[in-house]
């Protein structure tokens, strides 16, 4: 064959055929085979060992001008292949095997995949949002919603370092010349005294973080000791001091972020979405902070894998469960009790959490202006659950699951319950260290449900909300500048806007029942996050619809007049599965971080999102009753586009966090409804209903201290919320109802001693808008004020400042031992002042001299509100 | 069982009310109108006042210079005279018929002020009427216990047709306008049924007339109405509604300003009961 070639080949062709026949030969001559043993040992030089094989009868290639020479010790009685798996492992040359050939090449560096989670080495519970920075590199991650993180880079030793705001940050060496999966522990800072916390630059992830405008509360660390009424830990309430986020009073059972609707907040537990997130008229909200642990807000840029809510992201998510030891925690307070059990299940494999918590005291908020003689009594109840399973390094799945409650007793005849209750099943699986993947398919309800057994018309009411869902999404990342997020997601969503059905056979009511509603809400998206030098961007879109199907009924309306029950000239039947309409938006999202300097970074970010699914209510604030409705032909899916610049500083080594945000928010088809409107068992809903065009903008300025004994806060938005109804002909913007002028709040925590601490918050804010009666007349005897105009006036400013102040159970026993359970006491003070801040103003005759009518403010918390709680764990 | 009340009355502890002096914008005076027309046959009434603004001290003003005449639509004309306190009263004895529609015209310097047309629904009889009673501590003295009557009425709705329903009580003769100013109903839920009425709210002592009318009234006399009682009553609430202007079915011809109240027909049943 040599021969062969030779014939027609060049002379340096014909150099490399003697090359190969002199190998050949030396193949035929080879004595030694790789499972020999080394004919040498001790040190000596590569290129002489190199050479001392080869004479052996290896066949090896190598160029010895590329390869480096140096001193090798070599140990006694390797065999050959041991010996050259050595110059592999310790890189001083790379090896190819090719039959019996070996050739030996200069080594060339590669990227490999780190990947593992955090978590926390008291409980075992992944850590979300833990920071990963490989030391001396700009290289850095952050831990994703399940602890998971994943770092690509080019071989080498390094080292890790690994913190949490609330942990010590610990380091540790590895050497990266293979894929590695490394799970990491970090434990819980505890606080001394005189301690100086020192941060490091990798506390800067407000700076690093490509995404505009999120909050996060971490209800388990100082967060959890902000007080509140009657001694309670809310969530909702923690988020309300952060800028941009506003209700409309104290029982508001509804927030409004950046100026967008109550039922604009995706609200999710565990990735499942929740409807209501309110008890108790919304002075507590659903999230047990016995179960839940980590809250984030988005309000600006949403990422492309959210969706379906146009106003912001609330992520709740609850508690892992100890995957080290069973422990208990709970406490009592005025107002409920909660208990919370956790434990592992196999030990650091799987563990369970359980937790419920119940209202203590039949209170009573009462409609003060009602007439009604008799009470209105409420109770509520939740039960929280937390599996979650590690079958392998590369599989995990998670069960969710929640029960909430509230039973309000109206008079005595009547009782309302409403509530949530979700079940979600994920599952977290690695395709390869890079491509991260989580699936979830879940159940979320909301119902409600009224029985009155009071003539005429003892009933008995329903309505309810069901969303059936499943969704993926996949992370990869490309390299350590490039990161890929995609997937899909369905929302079946089912709703029975309201049945009536009598009481008993003696009721004279008749059985009314509304037709349900059934939409498929589907969504795609893509998106990438990549770092060019100083720049980081994070981008992508969502492609989102919605599929409302039969069976149901459409009414036709008279073409340009206003839509009314006078002017339906038709109805059209849908058969079951019948497609009715259908809705499709495309919604870019766009975040580009710049960072200026180590301390310094400017983000700016654009988002449009679409909202298929409205809640309908004209009352003041939302109402238990209120339904929820699909966009269909005559209710348009509301969009928001919103723009956000803001500028990022960090002062004294990350101590300080400053950020200064604008926003600017177009929102279309945002829902309002006609005066007088008759929303409840209405089967035409859409002819109460009119569209505006909302425009909402502001400044928010953020500054937080984060280390130290003192640790806190100040916050303060400067905004304005408004709309049009361009139906109606308007063409000026009117305020929104929950618009606030300015708005602080500024909130501290300081540990005073080792079993002192105390916490303080102040708020104050301009009142909301109100409208003000230009007259008054008489109507039968009765008194009515006459307005001309809407939010002509505002209600006087308020603010509050409330204390609490903590007081831990001893450490030790007096013989020195630790003790087994750890306890403590919170004293609140609500309201400390006593301000009664206006809820609203109504309009009255005067009782003392009628005809004269009186503006009456009314005050909810009109007086100072003491309260303690017991807390306990072992 | 006393710690329990306590408990419970904390809510009422927390909140408060409070008379504040609050700069109101200027008043408007406009004409508001208070009329229905009945199918009783009597001097009809109409009053005609001007709203006043809200801070002002007193009641309301009459309008006393009016021309006020109510119209049918198969052509019959009623002229009105003013008797006293923005009360006009026709100059003639009538009532209205059943299915026939009718409408108000008003001129006020020189300015016309019509209503829509109103058709006078059919009476609704009432089926019959008891007193029934409930013990409740007394206010005055909570050791004794007072026993409240109130009425229980039975009707019977028409099948197949939308009925609106207003519920007037009177107490010796005077209309009760508390704790419910305005109490009006409609079939949706109940066509066709029996309706067995309990009315707690309505209390009445022992020695008294009970006096109930059931008013079959128009849906748009029925929507003005409700929403006219939840104008006056949740007003400020939580769970209250916006407010916003109460419009009725009175415009002027040539004028922007709205004119408040309401101008309708209503076919009235009535009965009373002697409380012993």
């Amino acid at each position: 064959m040599g021969v062969f070639v030779a014939c027609y080949s060049s002379l340096r062709k014909l150099f490399s055929i003697f090359l190969l026949l002199g190998w050949i030969a030396v193949a035929f001559s080879q004595q030694a085979t790789l499972e020999s043993k080394l004919p040498f040992h001790g040190k000596i030089t590569l290129f002489k060992s190199l050479d001392s094989l080869r004479s052996s009868g290896i066949q090896l290639a190598y160029s010895a001008d590329k390869l480096t020479n140096q001193d090798i010790q070599v140990e006694k009685g390797l065999t050959i292949k041991e010996y050259i798996d050595y110059l592999r492992e310790r890189r001083i040359a790379d090896v190819q095997m090719s039959g019996n050939q070996v050739i030996l090449l200069p080594h060339s560096p590669r990227t490999y995949t780190i990947n593992g989670v955090v978590k926390t080495a008291e409980s075992g519970e992944h850590i979300i949002g833990a920071t990963v920075q490989i030391q001396g590199t700009k290289f850095g991650t952050t831990t994703n919603g399940y602890g998971f993180y994943t770092l690509t880079v080019r071989e080498g030793d390094y080292k890790l370092k690994i913190s949490h705001i609330g942990y010590k940050p610990i380091e540790t060496e590895i050497s990266l010349y293979r894929n590695t999966y490394l799970d990491i522990s970090i434990s819980q800072k505890i606080t001394e005294l005189d301690e100086v916390e020192v941060l490091s630059l990798s506390d800067d992830v407000n700076l690093s973080e490509n995404i505009t405008s999120i909050n996060r509360i971490s209800i388990s660390g100082a967060d959890g000791q902000i007080p509140y009424f009657l001694g309670e830990v809310d969530v909702i309430q923690n988020a309300l001091l952060k800028p941009g986020i506003k209700a409309v009073g104290e029982d508001a059972s509804g927030i409004h972020v950046r100026g967008g609707g109550v039922d604009q907040n995706l609200t999710v537990l565990d990735e499942a979405t929740i409807y209501n997130p309110n008890h108790f008229y919304g002075l507590i909200s659903v999230f047990n902070p016995e179960a839940v642990n980590n809250v984030r807000i988005m309000k600006g840029y949403i990422p492309p894998s959210y969706g379906g809510r146009t106003s912001s992201v609330i992520e709740v998510r609850q508690k892992e469960g100890n995957a080290n030891k069973p422990s208990y925690s709970g406490g009592i307070g005025i107002l409920s009790a909660r208990m919370l059990a956790e434990g592992p299940l196999k030990e650091g494999k799987s563990s369970y959490l359980i937790s419920g918590r119940q209202s203590l005291l039949n209170l009573s908020l009462d409609d003060f202006a009602s007439t009604s003689v008799r009470r209105n009594r409420i109770r509520f109840q939740d039960l929280n659950l937390k599996l979650n399973f590690k079958y392998s390094q590369a599989s995990t799945y998670y069960l969710s699951g929640y029960i909430g409650n509230d039973r309000n007793l109206v008079g005595l005849n009547s009782t309302r319950n409403w509530g949530n209750r979700m079940l979600n099943f994920r599952w977290n699986y690695l395709f390869t260290p890079r491509l991260f993947s989580n699936i979830s398919a879940f159940v979320s309800q909301y119902n409600y449900k009224i029985e009155s057994t009071e003539e005429p018309g003892a009933f008995v009411g329903r309505s309810r909300v069901s969303d059936y869902s499943f969704r993926t999404n996949l992370t990869y990342t490309l390299n350590p500048n490039n990161e890929l997020t995609f997937g899909f997601g369905f929302v079946y969503h089912s709703l029975l806007p309201g049945s009536r059905e009598p009481l008993d056979q003696n009721a004279s009511t008749n059985k009314v029942e509304l037709e349900s509603e059934q939409g498929l809400e589907s969504s795609l998206h893509f998106g990438q996050e990549t770092n060019i030098g100083q720049f980081s961007l994070h981008y992508g879109v969502r492609l989102s619809g919605l599929h409302s199907f039969g069976s149901g009924t459409e009414f036709r309306y008279k073409e340009g007049v206003p839509i009314a029950d006078s002017t339906i000239i038709d109805t059209v039947r849908f058969e079951q599965l019948e497609l009715m309409n259908k809705e499709i938006n495309v919604e870019p999202r766009v975040s580009v971080n710049w960072r200026l300097n180590n301390t310094s970074s400017l983000k700016a970010s654009f988002s449009r999102t679409a909202q298929y699914i409205h809640l309908i209510s004209n009352t003041i604030s939302p109402a238990p009753t209120d339904i929820w409705k699909l966009s269909d032909s005559y209710i348009p899916p509301t969009t928001t586009d919103q723009y956000t610049l803001g500028f990022y500083k960090n002062l004294n080594g990350n101590m300080w966090e400053l950020s200064s945000e604008i926003y600017f928010k177009d929102i279309t088809n945002n829902i309002q409804y006609k005066n007088g409107a008759d929303l409840q068992f209405n089967e035409n809903v859409e002819t109460e209903l009119l569209f505006s065009q909302g425009r909402a903008y502001g400044l928010e300025l953020y500054a937080r201290k984060k280390t130290g004994r003192l640790k806190g806060w100040i916050s303060y938005t400067l905004s304005r919320a408004e709309s049009r109804i361009p139906e109606n002909n308007q063409e000026r913007f009117v305020v929104e109802n929950h618009d606030k002028t300015h708005d602080f709040s500024t909130s501290w925590s300081m540990q005073l001693s080792k079993r002192w601490s105390a916490s303080t918050n102040f708020v104050f804010n301009t009142g909301i808008p109100v409208t003000l009666p230009t007259d008054k007349y008489e109507f039968e005897g009765n008194l009515v004020p006459h307005f001309q105009v809407r939010n002509n006036s505002r209600l006087p400013e308020y603010h509050r400042l409330d204390l609490s102040v903590k007081w831990e159970g001893k450490e030790f026993k007096k013989d020195g031992s630790r003790r087994k359970n750890n306890d403590y006491w919170i004293l609140t003070i609500y309201n400390v002042y006593a301000r009664k801040n206006a809820y609203s103003y109504f309009f009255r005759e005067s009782p003392t001299d009628p005809g004269t009518a009186e503006v009456v403010k009314y005050s909810i918390f009109g007086t100072i509100i003491p309260a303690i709680t017991y807390n306990f764990r072992f | 069982m006393k710690k329990l009340a306590y408990i419970s009355l904390l809510f009422l502890i927390f909140s408060c009310e409070e008379v504040v002096v609050v700069d109101l914008p200027d008043p408007q005076n406009l004409v508001v109108v208070e009329g229905w027309l009945s199918d009783i046959p009597s001097n009809q009434a109409i009053r005609l006042t001007r709203s006043t603004a809200f801070s002002n001290q007193g009641s309301v003003t009459p309008i006393e210079d009016a021309e006020v005449i109510v119209q049918s639509r198969s052509g019959d004309v009623f002229r009105y005279s003013y008797t006293s306190d923005g009360y006009y009263h026709s100059d003639s004895v009538f009532g209205g018929t059943s299915g026939e529609e009718y409408r108000l015209r008003i001129v006020l310097d020189t300015l016309e002020i019509r209503s829509d047309w109103d058709q006078m629904s059919t009476r609704v009889p009432i089926e019959n009427l008891r007193v029934e009673s409930f013990q409740e501590n007394d206010p005055n003295n909570s050791d004794q216990q007072i026993t409240i009557y109130y009425p229980k009425i039975n009707t019977r709705d028409p099948q197949g047709i939308r009925n609106y329903y207003r519920w007037i009580f009177l107490r010796n003769g005077d209309m009760i306008t508390e704790p419910e100013p305005i109490t009006v109903q409609d079939d949706r839920l109940f066509d066709g049924n029996l309706i067995p009425n309990n009315f707690q709210n309505f209390e009445y002592d022992s020695g008294d007339e009970m006096t109930v009318q059931l008013q079959a009234i128009s849906s748009d006399a029925y929507d003005y109405l409700d929403l006219l009682r939840s104008q006056i009553t949740t007003l400020g609430t939580s769970s209250g509604t916006t407010p916003a202007i109460v419009e009725g079915n009175l415009f002027y011809l040539n004028d922007e300003r709205p004119v408040l109240g309401f101008f309708g027909t209503v076919a009235v049943s009535s009965a009373s009961i002697s409380i012993p």
